[in-house]
């Protein structure tokens, strides 16, 4: 089954949960995949 | 492992307020300015979409960025919300299509549905359910979509063997997340404000 990850960002720059995000270093993904 | 059943009761006390007030200010962005400046989206199909639709988005990705459902293709939104990529799937599938807008917050559920008749978008069902138990037959689905919900789940792989099930052969599964590069320590993983926070 092939996984593709297909962006990737920062959804909680800017945000009161930005620090929380930061030190776990969290980060947005947009991801597909196709059932065989 | 964090107790499933509280982290649920916080999450859903969490994502009410989102819903009835989407702009008081939350630790994660909401709405559909930060939608398009921030994940992609396109501001002219937002703008075709009412306020009570993209006002309580507060996904972290853009899961249709990465390929819109055919004509009458069958639809399962994952923790849907007030559903703004449930609408945006709809338009596309058409009314021989089916979109299956699945959340277990009651407050996002009615939302929805209010949504659906202000919209006259037909196609849309708001079903209650779980991203660990879809309320859905097997193999009957084209596109599994899902916003910043699996992260919620405490048994990711729970919710993808779900997904999984779902799918008919040649479906395909688009989802928007969050993953953290950094180890969360034992202790934060049990704690319910580390997982809505």
């Amino acid at each position: 089954m092939e996984i593709d990850i297909a962006w990737r960002g920062r959804p909680f720059t800017g945000a009161s949960g930005e620090r929380k995000a930061n030190k776990y270093e969290v980060e947005g993904v947009n991801i597909r995949a196709r059932k065989p | 492992m964090v107790d499933q059943t509280g982290l649920r009761d916080a999450i859903k006390r969490v994502y009410a307020e989102v819903a009835n007030d989407p702009k008081k200010g939350y630790h994660f962005h909401t709405g559909p300015d930060y939608a398009v400046e921030r994940l992609g989206y396109s501001r002219g199909i937002l703008a075709e979409l009412p306020d009570s639709v993209t006002g309580p988005f507060a996904g972290v990705g853009n899961p249709l960025s990465l390929g819109l459902p055919a004509r009458g293709a069958t639809v399962v939104d994952i923790g849907a919300g007030s559903g703004m990529d449930t609408f945006i799937a709809a338009k596309a599938v058409g009314p021989s299509g089916k979109v299956v807008a699945v959340d277990m917050t009651d407050a996002m559920l009615q939302r929805g549905r209010q949504n659906v008749a202000l919209t006259g978008l037909r196609q849309i069902e708001y079903r209650e359910g779980f991203a660990e138990a879809l309320p859905m037959e097997s193999g009957s689905v084209d596109l599994v979509i899902s916003n910043g919900v699996i992260n919620l789940a405490p048994d990711k792989g729970v919710v993808f063997r779900e997904a999984f099930r779902v799918l008919r052969g040649g479906g395909r599964l688009q989802i928007a997340d969050i993953v953290v590069h950094k180890d969360i320590p034992p202790a934060g993983r049990e704690d319910i404000a580390i997982w809505t926070a």
